[in-house]
């Protein structure tokens, strides 16, 4: 299992102080303007997936669906590499509907054939099934929010049905450890070490420092991403042979 | 170099050793059970140890009485210290290449490499029940209330007040 930290990007200083990263994570909301700190992330990390953005728009934020849909499908183009695992769907289901969703998905796959379709329950199971079918072989994604689209003892039974296509699933958001530890993900991606740095924390075995200010607060991100990476180390070694990637 | 017998009743812990090992106690146990005390533990002149402290602890739960030691006498006090962290850290920089791993793990048929930490994560998919439309559970929202406004909403829209 790969864990793809996230949220690297809206700290522009924290990527520029980290020489050697595994596997990241960054919205296309974020890095759209942010080209130099994308290309470093990107140069700078074994793997790396990218994210519509969808998520920001979730939160109230006007966006012309079909330009920025368009723009995306640029980006993908000029700021593709052997190293990119794929770039996620414009998920945005609640918003414009399934229908809609999949004319955007069209836009994306002309530019590049790494585009990740994340299922959702509006879907339903034999849609699911029919994304497992038409990507078999490649990344499909399912959310791991609590309680969004799939309850924590089912997710197996989506895996198994996956692999039956020979699809790697990501799951997005899965940050819960009981569930981590018990259903062995291709991909999931976290950003939990960047909540931990909001806080002050320092996780390491057990002790959390709290001596946290506004002038330290680069060395406490840095420091947790640092943690974070070996939180990579211990998923990957966990299920290497189940997940044989 | 020279490798001495000590008593582990005269090996002192360093006080300030700043790793976290007890986790690793049991497995260091289970090497020395299984292959014998292969590593020396290294002390200073005054039996502190320097580099060592899972082999001594693992000794302790073993009951050993001796264990054979290094004594680093040529090294001055501040490169102990210095040797002390430097031992541990630049383990860390070390990693597995898996693919070489399992093959070596395929080939160890008579020794039980759990023991030593090596735990083999599989699933049994047989016993996994196959996804249909039937057996899908859709999640229901747990909604909560504001106490003030008794806005109605998920429960992931509201933050925990400690």
């Amino acid at each position: 299992m790969k864990v793809f930290l996230s949220a690297i990007e809206t700290n522009e200083k924290v990527p520029f102080n980290i020489k050697k990263m595994k596997y990241n994570l960054m919205s296309y909301f974020y890095i759209q303007n942010k080209t130099e700190l994308a290309e470093y992330v990107r140069d700078n990390s074994e793997l790396i997936m990218i994210d519509s953005g969808a998520h920001s728009f979730q939160k109230g934020k006007k966006v012309d669906w079909n330009k920025y849909t368009e723009e995306y499908a640029k980006f993908i183009k000029n700021f593709d590499r052997p190293n990119v695992v794929g770039y996620f769907e414009m998920d945005v289901d609640n918003i414009i509907g399934y229908e809609q969703v999949l004319k955007l998905r069209k836009v994306l796959e002309q530019a590049s054939n790494k585009i990740i379709p994340v299922w959702h329950k509006n879907r339903g199971i034999d849609e699911y099934k029919k994304m497992c079918k038409d990507y078999a072989g490649k990344v499909v994604a399912i959310t791991g929010f609590k309680n969004e689209d799939i309850k924590d003892e089912q997710y197996l039974m989506f895996l198994k049905y996956a692999k039956k296509y020979n699809c790697k699933v990501h799951c997005l958001g899965m940050t819960r450890k009981k569930v981590l530890d018990k259903v062995p993900f291709d991909y999931v991606d976290s950003s939990s070490w960047k909540q931990n740095a909001i806080y002050g924390r320092i996780a390491d075995k057990g002790k959390v420092s709290k001596k946290f200010s506004k002038n330290n607060i680069l060395k406490v991100m840095i420091e947790n991403y640092k943690q974070a990476i070996k939180m990579q180390e211990y998923y990957y070694e966990k299920w290497q042979k189940v997940c044989k990637d | 170099m020279e490798i001495k017998m000590i008593k582990v009743d005269d090996l002192k812990p360093y006080e300030n050793n700043p790793r976290f090992n007890d986790e690793a106690v049991e497995l260091v146990a289970n090497s020395i059970k299984e292959f014998g005390f292969k590593v020396p533990i290294v002390i200073d002149k005054n039996g502190v140890i320097v580099a060592g402290h899972t082999r001594y602890k693992a000794s302790l739960e073993l009951g050993l009485k001796e264990v054979p030691c290094i004594i680093a006498d040529d090294l001055t006090e501040e490169q102990i210290k210095a040797f002390r962290l430097a031992d541990n850290k630049v383990s860390e920089k070390a990693s597995w290449n898996y693919d070489l791993l399992n093959i070596e793990l395929e080939d160890i048929l008579d020794i039980n490499m759990e023991d030593f930490g090596f735990i083999e994560h599989t699933i049994d998919w047989d016993n996994v029940e196959d996804l249909t439309s039937d057996n899908y559970e859709e999640p229901e929202h747990n909604m909560l209330e504001c106490p003030k406004c008794h806005h109605i909403d998920r429960d992931i829209h509201f933050k925990k007040v400690e």
